[in-house]
């Protein structure tokens, strides 16, 4: 089904972004579980030296709701903000939008590398010049793709879990385990996306242009679109259009908020991704067995 | 062995293949010269499997090139006429891994190795032109294949290894190998090839025997004129003129031996700066095909 010649070259051709790839993830997750260890640090504010201040309002017959009111906020946030937990909030925003960054990075490149630009550069004629089959060559590329994004979550996923327990133990290892699954789930989606555009076209420059342009819009979107999110509505800086570009981003399909608030929209989602990365992967091999390939 | 039938690959703008055919027999060098941009490479692109033809056939030992070319690949070793070699491996990793996809011999590796006194240690990043080309002769001989498709395989070498693969091309069809190689130069399909087909344009124009040209009775004069008015008069001759220039007023005729009289006759009629014998080659061949005139 393979061949390890290939594999071996493929190896050697992607070890080092591999390596700064998981090394940034894990770095990230360092910087993060420190700085929600802290956050759980500075939210133990004695509530007893707001009782004054409420003292005060109430003395002149005011409220809290009456004072945001006044002041032009609507006073729905106090409920939000009541029931929010800094640590799910965290959680929520830094691994679509800040963890994902990485591995998209990461197999935008490898995604290139496998086909399109070594028929750009020709170097893929001596393998197209070996009796191994080319659909041989299709499953050691995908093959390669998807056991390095697997190899890059099983590393990260022991950093973020040991963090979890040693550092910033606000959220259960199972939902740890769960964001990780999905993050890998969504970067397999995008890295068998990257795999057919390699696939389909002979130029680098197309190949890059359309497997990072998507995962630009992507990433993009997913930013814009967190002001349209419930959670920025809810906490009442939210921009409702803006909901828009969450319709538009697979990385909505990566649903943390599910994940966390324990609804099972996520499980559907992850299906869904799934899916999506059987569908390009394939689409993608069969593609390499059925093209001219100018080298 | 080889077999083109009615072959076309149409890229547009006059570009690609269009209807060709020929034939290499088992244990014959067959050349296939043309300019740049001729079709050459898109041909054998087709014979290795690489695309398919627009319309007509290819076949090596009787097998389709595009449907059966995993099995036709065990048999053949291919020199790319551009060379980038594989990301992320040095010279010696490269050829390990072709090695190992053509299950070829240390002991011949070697061999080619030290014919092309080539140091595979290298990064191939820092490689000379000369060198990589090595490196991809080396693969393409290390399975010592029945079938050899060469594309310009000598381009990027100097003169030394440039004679030494010509002297590699004649001891494997010794050895009985079928080699089929493109090249744009003349004095090396002279030098090695058994038939030659000269291609232009996606079209093969001619095909000939180059034995022929070895010990024929051909040959080629060059006069060079001391006149304008002369030079247009000599050129509305009978004579077999291959090639004028008229900045230079200089004229080749080729010839059979039997008509030198009638030569001498005439250019004993113009006031000349020289005139002199060349030995008829291939170039004057192709020149011949073409009546290539120099307006300039």
């Amino acid at each position: 089904m393979i061949n390890i010649p290939l594999l071996k070259q493929t190896i050697k051709s992607n070890w080092g972004l591999w390596f700064v790839a998981t090394l940034t993830v894990s770095l990230l997750y360092i910087v993060i579980k420190f700085a929600m260890g802290s956050i759980a640090v500075s939210s133990n504010t004695d509530p007893n030296v707001l009782v004054p201040y409420i003292q005060a309002l109430e003395a002149a017959g005011l409220t809290i709701e009456g004072l945001f009111i006044t002041i032009g906020i609507n006073p729905e946030i106090l409920t939000g903000l009541a029931t929010m937990d800094g640590n799910v909030l965290v959680s929520i925003m830094f691994y679509p939008v800040v963890a994902v960054l990485l591995p998209l990075v990461y197999v935008v490149i490898v995604g290139n590398k496998l086909f399109a630009s070594q028929i750009d550069n020709g170097s893929m004629a001596f393998v197209l010049s070996t009796p191994i089959k080319r659909s041989k060559i299709a499953i050691t590329q995908m093959f390669f793709l998807i056991t390095s994004l697997v190899a890059m979550f099983l590393f990260t996923s022991v950093v973020d879990v040991t963090l979890t327990l040693i550092i910033d133990n606000s959220l259960a290892v199972d939902k740890i385990l769960l964001l990780n699954l999905g993050l890998l789930l969504f970067s397999l989606a995008m890295g068998s996306l990257t795999y057919m555009f390699s696939s389909i076209f002979n130029y680098s420059k197309y190949s890059l242009s359309f497997g990072g342009g998507f995962a630009l819009l992507f990433f993009i979107s997913k930013i814009l679109g967190l002001f349209g999110s419930d959670l920025f509505m809810n906490m009442g800086v939210g921009i409702e259009p803006m909901d828009f570009f969450n319709k538009i981003t697979m990385i909505s399909l990566y649903n943390t908020t599910s994940i966390l608030d324990d609804s099972t929209d996520f499980i559907i989602q992850f299906i869904v991704l799934g899916v999506i990365s059987i569908v390009c992967f394939v689409t993608g091999a069969i593609w390499l067995t059925k093209k001219d390939i100018p080298v | 062995m080889i077999k083109v039938q009615n072959l076309t690959k149409d890229f547009g703008f006059n570009r690609g293949v269009f209807d060709i055919s020929f034939e290499v027999k088992k244990g014959e060098v067959y050349g296939f010269l043309g300019p740049n941009g001729a079709g050459k490479t898109t041909t054998m692109r087709m014979l290795m499997g690489f695309s398919h033809p627009d319309s007509g056939e290819t076949f090596i030992d009787g097998k389709n090139c595009w449907n059966e070319y995993s099995e036709i690949l065990e048999d053949v070793g291919y020199l790319p006429g551009e060379i980038a070699l594989p990301d992320g491996l040095n010279g010696s990793e490269f050829i390990e891994m072709m090695k190992n996809m053509k299950h070829a011999d240390d002991e011949r590796i070697n061999y080619l190795l030290d014919m092309f006194e080539l140091d595979p240690n290298q990064n191939t990043k820092r490689m000379s032109i000369g060198d990589k080309r090595k490196l991809a002769i080396v693969s393409a001989f290390m399975a010592d294949s029945k079938i050899l498709i060469l594309d310009e395989p000598t381009s990027g070498l100097d003169p030394l290894m440039q004679s030494k693969f010509i002297e590699l091309i004649k001891t494997e069809k010794k050895r009985g190998k079928t080699i089929l190689l493109s090249t744009h130069i003349f004095q090396e399909v002279d030098a090695s090839c058994d038939r030659l087909s000269i291609i232009k344009d996606g079209k093969i124009v001619t095909t000939i025997e180059t034995k022929e040209f070895r010990n024929n009775e051909n040959k080629v004069f060059q006069v060079e004129l001391l006149h304008d008015e002369e030079f247009e008069k000599f050129l509305t001759s009978k004579l077999n003129i291959i090639y004028s220039n008229k900045k230079k007023k200089k004229i080749k005729i080729a010839i059979n031996d039997k008509e030198i009289n009638n030569l001498v006759r005439t250019v004993s009629k113009y006031k000349t700066k020289y005139f002199s014998e060349s030995k008829y080659t291939l170039e004057d061949y192709f020149l011949s095909y073409y009546r290539v005139r120099e307006d300039i």
